[in-house]
Formats: C-alpha cells, structure tokens, sequence
C-alpha cells in the first residue's frame, strides 16, 4: 500500500497480448451491422430488408418486429422522480435522433453485413427536430410519456437566496454553453453474445463498466432468469462513463445470438461511437452570486437545462442532479437556490462521461468566482481563501466526510510562488502579452452504496481476490492486490485479483462515480482482513499458539518466536476451508475528492491560438493506493478537461447532421497540446470508509478546464466573452481580441 | 471495403500497362487517404496499381544543381534526408509537419502531391518553390499543375515520377494547423529563388494559389512589414467547422508574415 507499482497489466497489454471484445471469435461467429437513421427525426414510410436478406453470406436481418415484446432499461431515479422516454432498441415507425438502430444485419463476415446493409431500402418523412435543450423545452412533446419533453428535474435551496440577493453589495453573473463532448475510448463499444440452446444460457462478452448490472438488465429485457445470463468484461480499452450502461445494440446483438443459436458480435466504428454512444456535458447553465463588501458569499443562485437525447440509459438522469448537488462546492455559502432540468431532445443519448455534472457545477462556479473577484477588485485567491468551508473533522457514525480545503490553496501559493507569478504576469501585460492566471477549487463527490469483495486462500498458497467493481484500464488489479497483500503480509505477486466475469465475481455495482477504490477497495480491505483473521485462527491451531501472536510474511504463517512454521500452501491444503470471507461493505457515507488548480495561459494576438504555459493541480484524494496510478488518473482527467477547454465539441448543424463525425473533425488532444504539469497531493484520509479514499478519477476534468478558462478569460482582459462557449477555439479568441480593439 | 483486384508492378511501365483495359483503376502510392476512404466504402476501385513496388521511385538525388524526389519517397525520409537537410531546409521542415509519425512513415510525396487535397502541405512547397512535377510522359510545372479542387493536370495514364526542386537562395513554410486533423487551415510558404520571390498558399481555397501582391511587395523590400498590410479577399476562402472564411483570409497575412520572418 503506498507504493508506486508498476501495473501489472501492463506487460501483456504492451505486447499487444490484451484480450479485448474484438479479439474474441467462438468458431461460427457471426458479424452484426446496424443500419442506422440518416436523420434526425422523421416518420418512417418504407423499411424494405428484402434484397439484404437474399445477399449470399447474409443469415438474417433482424427489424422491430424481432425485438417487440421485450422489457425496458431501468433509468435510476437518482435523487427524485425521472420520467423516462421508451427504450428503443430497433424502431418502425419513427425515428428521433440521427443514428438511431432501424435495422440490424447479421452475417458471416463483416464485409457481407455491410454489403447487405447498403441493399436495405428505408425511407423516412422528415419532421422537425428540437436538437437544443431550449428548444425541446419549447417545442411539441417528442414522446407522450414525457410531457413538455421534460424528464428530470431537481431542486436544491438552502436558506432564503432571494433575499440575501437584494441585500448584497455585488451581485455577479455568468453563463455557459457547456460543449458537447464524446467520451472516446480507445476501445469503442463491442458485445459478443453466445446462446448455447440446451442449457438455456447466454453468454456476454462486453467492454462493461457494470458487468453485474448489464447481467440482470439484460436477463430482464430478453425475459430470462439472471442465473441464465453470464456477463464477461475482458480486457476493456478504456470507457469515461461511454460503457456505464446496456445499449440498445447490446440487446439486439443478444436477441440475434438467441434466434440464431450462433455466436454473434458488433464491434462500433469510431464513427458509430461519435455518432450514436452516449455524449458528455451539453448542458446550458447560468449562476448568479451575491457577496458582500469584503468578499464574503452570501448567496448563490444557479440553472442547469441538460439536453438527454432520444433515451436514457442507466444513469441517464446522474449528469443533471450531480450539477445540482454537488453546489455551493467548496465555499461557506449559506443560502443558495439551484434548479436542473434535463430534456428529451433528438440527439444522440447523455451519458456520465468523466465527471457527470461536476465539471458543469464546478465551470459555472469557478467563472461566478473569478467574475466577482474583477468586480471587487480582489485578487481571485484571496477571495477563494476567504470563502472555503474551514476544515471539518467529519466522522464515520454520522457519515459526514472530512475536507480541507484551506491547505491546498496555502499549497497552491506557495508551490506557485504566488504573489511573484501574480507579479510577473503583471509586467508581461504591461508588456502588452496577453496572458493571464486562471484558478479554481473543486469537489468530486465519489460515490455511496455498497460494493461487494470475496477473498480467499487458494490450494497452492496464492491469495484470490475477487470484486464486484471492474477495470477498464486504469490499474485496478495491481492497486487491489496492493490493498489484499499489505493485510496478509505477502507481497502483491501472491494476489490474484478476479474482476469482470459475473460468474467468477460477487454480485456488484462496477467501476462508476469515482468509487471504485473508496468503495470497492475497501471492501477488499475488510474482506481481506476476514480471511487473514480465519487463515491465523487456522495458522494457531496448526502453530500451536494464539490465534493473536501469528505472524505472516510471504512465506507463510509463524508462531510469535518463529519457531513453527506453515507455508500459505499448506495451510490451505490442511486447514477446513478456505479462509475465504465473502463480503457486501456499505459505506458510512460520501467521501468526497477536493482539490485546486492553477493554470498560466497565453493567446496569440495575432492567431487567437491558446497555449496553457503552466498547470499547477493539487488534488486530496485521502489515502493513496498507490501514487502512480492516482498521478495516471489525474493526468488522464487533465487532458480531456483541456480538451474540453479548447479542442473538443460535437457539432450538429440545424439538420440534425453530425458535423464532427470523425476524428479529423472532432479535435481530441494531443501529447503536444499538454502542458508539462507540476502535481501535488494532500491524502487527509476519509472518515466514510476504513481504507480512508476519496475519489480521484474524475478530478482532472473537474478542475482542470475551470482554471483554463479562467486563465484565457483573464488574458483576454479587458475583452469579454458574455456567453462563454467552450471549447476557446483560435478563431473563437482571435474575434473576442478584435471586438476588443474595435 | 469493396473487392478489387491488386497489382504491384515493379516498373514504371507495367504500372502504366495496368492501368489500361481496367474499369476504374486506382493508383496506390502510400495510401493515407485512398485506403481510408476505401475502407468507408467511398471509393470503390476495381483495381488497385500499388506503385511500391517500383524502387527507383524511392529517394533524393542532385538533378543539375536541383534536387529531385521520387514519388515514393515518404513524408518521413523527404524530412530526414540530408541533401534535403542541407539544400532546402525548408522542405523538409514541412515534410516533417505533415500528419502524424505513422502517416509520415507511410505517405509519399508522390501520393499527396497526386491527390492535390485543398490542406495538404506539400503543394505550397511545390508551387512556393517553383518546384516540376515529372511524370512518365512529361515535365508539368507546380504553377500548372494544381488545377483544382483534388484536381491536377495528370491524365488518366500519367503517373508521376518525382518531383524537381530547384534550390531557393532561402525559404521557409508556415502553417497554422487543423486542431483535429493537422492539416493545414492556413500553411504559406514563402521563397527566394532565381526567379524572383514566390508566396505559396494551401489550406485556405479550393486549390494551392500564389500571391502576386506580396511577391511584388517582397521583391522591393524583403521583411514581414511589408506582408503586414496585405489582405487577401475573404469571398474565394474555405470556411467550416475550425476557421470561416475571414478568419482564414486574416491567418493567410499572419502566417505569410511568419513565414517571411523565418526566411531571415
């Protein structure tokens, strides 16, 4: 525990020996393609499959009428009512977002799919779209059940906003359109399903984030018994929230293999993912923040409209009530009023990517701050230190987390050297540079609930230790064998980890929210001190001593005075079961991830061309399992949150196209377009779970864009952005420098 | 990918020789851009005729006081040659500018100058150097032979052997990048040759073009200053996603003026 290991993942996955949905092929499988809407929304008056079907090499296409009858996805209520709209999985009558699945054709190759898809003759009469979340909450109902397209909504008020409002000295304001953004694994969607028709099972191969779920929807959909359905995640290429959920095509793949009795895949191209996976943030916010004379907050009033698509997955409704709640954030505000809503709209589905509403709540918040310092003429720091929560002990039985957050801002200025920066910054303006410092304070909230663990002692002496949560790329084997070895006193080689297979793994939640360590870890924690608590109860007896004075190390149990010895082997060949504890942990409470960020930033006077000179982020991710991995996180999290400050947006024009449909359009970034960065971590441990962890997976794409922005915002000065649109694009810089000089 | 019928000649004249009687042959050179639209299904060729089989199309040679380059010589080996190092730096500053490694690695000069894409880079070094493109039939000069959008004066049986570059006295290539693609939204190339001095634009329209204004500004006093002032009309520029047409027109002065600062 504690130690900078090397992924032990890494050495297969390096020399391309990783196992991922695609590398699978069970002999006779067959190869499904989705014909998919060309439009965003329409009628559909002709679905002509005929001429595909009668393709050599083609062995059915499957339409509406091959998946009707079947159950819906749930969608988690999180935090109040949410009216859903139906979940489609082949449609005949309407279409409501382009690349909606119309038709599915299953073939022996890949190419003799696409060939078939391109003889299916389909049809559609054009109706209008309500692409935007202000126009779905104007427009006509796109669904009954979701009337006004309204699906969720949440409210969070403390005290009496109103009034502190019409009391305050300053009252500032800021509004954002949050971009769209594709989560974009390396590793796009895929699903394998096998039906072996005599003992009634499925088999599900896919790069889940939530295998034990995916398991019991899917059972549910297809109307099947959970035990009838086995769900493997193997090797995943990665996921951000893209895979949180069961897709449509999940379900049609799944239904092809049942009808067919033949092993069936889909495996998305990138254009498919941009196209029909589940997209991030989209949202449009405004915020209002009233403080008095010496900076204090008195009142925060805030608006989130979210833009769902044409259905929601699991935690479809997560991204607008994480907005919501996570507010007032770090800061002492004692009155605040926050609103989210979430609209059906005819685009492609919201997911929780990276973040899921947090990074939303954290830009608006950080942008009112930065605002409301230029409008006291305070300096931004000052004004954060002035309003931070004084630090708070916490404590498990109440399940009130522990923060402090006045420590990293003192950390921040000083591994900043703040004042001098602040000073030369000063000079290089008055140089005429356009440069500026950006910060910003976050929290990331990591998850409630329960994860499940089992840890035993296996006949040839190794530890197994199995979890409910899953893997997608970020280490989780090496860091939880990490956690199991350090109670048993061997070292992390003896731990084998299990993940991903519901057959192989205690029933549980899956790698979502940033809880995976917090939650998962630590119930292997407990799990693991069950079992080397029965393996030294065990050890005594064959020792002959107190269960209290064994000792291990990993070569096995001691007697106190190392005189008697036993081998983990044999223990477990000799001892009446398998030391094994099987465990459901469910924690005291939230812990929550916090942190703060500095970014340096430059424009180009003559491009409008950004450039990020410097990042500074300092993150508390309480007790760190390893530090290598959690540097990995953040790293990972700080370039998709500068993605989303300056490169990423998914375009639709007013057709309803995708104008971003690849990577040559949408702008993902680079190596190049980092900035070299200077980390830092506090670990105050978390009071809400016995390893002591906060969350730390989604901290980058929190912080880190907030401080960007703020940064560029700040070198635009004295120009403005009334409504900041990111991503802070050249052109989009280069036109606010000119209006300024106009 | 649709079916099609392969062919990899190992000389000039049986790549010409396949190319006839075919229904809708297709030239591969390092296949960055026909094997992905391929694979998309947008581009369907009975015949592919893949030139890299042909080894005297690889490599850099003097040619009379120029340098020629094979049509088959990679993104990466045009960057990495000496000669081209040491003769016309330039040039291989903006081979080394092109896409990513493993395009550098697989694209050939050839095969872009070919497709004549609108933001491909090697036509401003071409037309910016008063660069010959030679084919088995013919020398075509660069200011000749972008016609158009992915349009060239090649006929239908003409494959391109290499191309010359005569060496600049000085030069230099500034591009501002696509953030996505790396293409060039703007890339200007600027040149001081024997035949006076050359500004060479890609990115900006449908085709590579020359600037007479600055070249005339450029020839009496040679400084960015006097790129400064001059603006190209914003009606003939591209605009989409990543820069309009203004923006672009604005981008063409800057990177020109950078490119002539760079020059020295």
């Amino acid at each position: 525990m504690g130690q900078p290991l090397r992924r032990r993942e890494d050495a297969a996955l390096l020399r391309g020996q990783g196992h991922f949905i695609d590398d699978h092929a069970p002999p006779g499988c067959l190869h499904l393609v989705f014909l998919r809407s060309p439009l965003a929304r329409g009628r559909i008056t002709g679905l002509d499959c005929a001429a595909a079907r009668a393709l050599p090499g083609v062995v059915a296409v499957l339409t509406a009428a091959d998946v009707r009858g079947l159950g819906r996805l749930p969608v988690n209520p999180i935090g109040g009512p949410v009216q859903p709209p139906p979940f489609p999985i082949l449609t005949d009558d309407s279409v409501q977002a382009l690349g909606q699945p119309v038709a599915a054709v299953v073939a022996e190759t890949f190419s003799a799919a696409l060939d078939a898809l391109e003889q299916i003759d389909l049809d559609i009469e054009p109706l209008p779209t309500l692409l935007t979340p202000t126009a779905a909450l104007a427009g006509d109902s796109l669904y009954p059940e979701v009337p006004g397209n309204l699906a969720v909504e949440r409210h969070y008020s403390r005290g009496d906003a109103r009034a502190a409002f019409d009391a305050a000295a300053v009252v500032v304001e800021a509004q954002i359109c949050h971009p769209r953004l594709a989560p974009s694994s390396l590793e796009p969607r895929a699903t394998l399903a096998q039906w072996d028709a005599t003992a009634a099972r499925l088999t599900l191969w896919s790069g889940t984030q939530t295998p034990h779920r995916l398991r019991s929807d899917m059972a549910a959909i297809l109307g099947l018994e959970p035990e009838q359905v086995q769900a493997i995640a193997p090797d995943v290429g990665g996921a951000f929230g893209l895979k949180a959920s069961l897709y449509p095509e999940d379900v049609v793949v799944a239904q092809a293999a049942r009808q067919l009795g033949r092993p069936v895949k889909w495996v998305a191209s990138r254009g498919e993912e941009l196209l029909s996976g589940t997209h991030g943030r989209g949202a449009e916010s405004r915020g209002t923040l009233a403080l008095d004379r010496e900076g204090r907050m008195l009142a925060l009033e805030a608006d989130f409209l979210f833009p769902l698509g044409y259905w929601m997955p699991f935690s479809g409704a997560v991204p607008a009530w994480n907005a919501a709640r996570i507010l007032p954030g770090p800061y002492a505000i004692t009155d605040y009023s926050v609103t989210s809503r979430a609209v059906i709209t005819n685009t492609a589905p919201l997911g929780i990517y990276r973040g899921a509403g947090r990074p939303e709540a954290a830009l608006l918040l950080e942008r009112l701050v930065e605002e409301a310092a230029d409008q006291l003429g305070m300096d931004p720091l000052e004004l954060r230190r002035r309003n931070l929560a004084p630090s708070q002990a916490g404590d498990a039985a109440s399940g009130r987390d522990s923060s402090d957050y006045q420590a990293l801002t003192t950390e921040l200025a000083a591994q900043s050297d703040y004042e001098t920066l602040r000073a030369e910054i000063g000079q290089r303006r008055n140089r005429g540079e356009k440069v500026g410092l950006g910060l910003s304070c976050y929290v990331e909230p990591s998850g409630q609930g329960w994860e499940s663990a089992r840890v035993s002692l296996l006949p040839d002496g190794c530890i197994q230790a199995a979890t409910g949560s899953s893997a997608q790329g970020q280490g989780r084997e090496t860091a939880f064998a990490q956690i199991v070895a350090q109670v048993f006193g061997v070292t992390p080689e003896q731990v084998e980890v299990l993940h991903g297979d519901t057959a192989r793994t205690p029933a549980g939640i899956g790698a979502l929210a940033s809880r995976s360590t917090p939650i998962g870890g630590s119930a292997l924690l407990l799990a693991a001190r069950n079992s080397r608590e029965q393996a030294g109860r065990q050890a005594a007896a064959l020792l002959d001593c107190e269960p209290e004075a064994v000792l291990t190390d990993e070569a096995g149990l001691h007697s106190s005075d190392r005189d008697a010895h036993v081998s983990w082997a044999e223990l477990a060949r000799k001892s009446n079961d398998a030391c094994e504890s099987e465990i459901v942990y469910e924690a005291a409470g939230e812990a929550w991830g916090f942190g703060a960020c500095l970014a340096v930033a430059t424009i180009d006077q003559e491009t409008g061309a950004a450039r990020i000179e410097r990042l500074i982020y300092l993150d508390d991710a309480g007790t760190l399992v390893n530090p290598l991995l959690a540097e990995g996180q953040i790293h990972g999290g700080i370039a998709q949150g500068l993605g989303e400050a300056l490169l990423e947006r998914l375009v639709y024009n007013e057709e309803g196209e995708l104008l971003t449909g690849s990577l040559m359009d949408y702008a993902l970034p680079r190596a190049d377009d980092m900035p070299a960065l200077q980390l830092g971590h506090h670990s105050t441990p978390s009071p809400c779970n016995p390893l002591g962890a906060r969350g730390l997976g989604e901290s980058g794409s929190i912080g880190a864009p907030p401080a960007i922005l703020n940064a560029l915002l700040d070198a635009l000065k004295p120009g403005k952005l009334p409504i900041l649109e990111p991503p802070l694009s050249s052109e989009t810089l280069w036109r606010a420098l000119r209006k300024e000089q106009e | 990918m649709y079916a099609f019928e392969y062919h990899k000649p190992s000389s000039v004249e049986d790549a010409v020789a396949a190319l006839s009687g075919k229904d809708d042959p297709k030239i591969v050179a390092g296949g960055m851009t026909l094997l992905p639209t391929m694979k998309q299904r947008l581009a369907a060729p009975s015949d592919l005729i893949d030139l890299g089989g042909i080894a005297k199309l690889v490599g850099v040679r003097e040619d009379g006081g120029a340098l020629a380059v094979g049509a088959m010589t990679t993104h990466a080996a045009v960057a990495g040659n000496d000669l081209v190092k040491s003769r016309i730096p330039a040039l291989a500053n903006l081979a080394e500018g092109i896409g990513d490694p493993q395009v550098r690695n697989r694209g050939t000069i050839g095969g872009s100058v070919a497709n004549a894409d609108p933001a491909a880079d090697y036509p401003a070094g071409l037309v910016g150097l008063g660069a010959t493109v030679v084919t088995n039939k013919r020398e075509i000069a660069a200011d000749d032979f972008f016609t158009g959008l992915f349009e060239t004066a090649l006929e239908e049986d003409e494959l391109i052997t290499s191309v010359r570059f005569p060496v600049p006295q000085k030069a230099a290539y500034a591009k501002f990048a696509n953030p996505a693609s790396r293409y060039a939204i703007v890339g200007v190339f600027v040149a001081q040759t024997d035949g006076g001095i050359r500004v060479a634009v890609t990115g900006a329209k449908g085709s590579v073009f020359r600037v007479a204004e600055m070249e005339q500004a450029l020839s009496g006093n040679f400084s960015a200053d006097a790129v400064a002032g001059i603006k190209v009309p914003a009606d003939e520029m591209n605009g989409d996603l990543h820069a309009s047409a203004e923006y672009r027109a604005h981008l063409v002065t800057v990177m020109a003026k950078r490119a002539v600062a760079a020059v020295g």
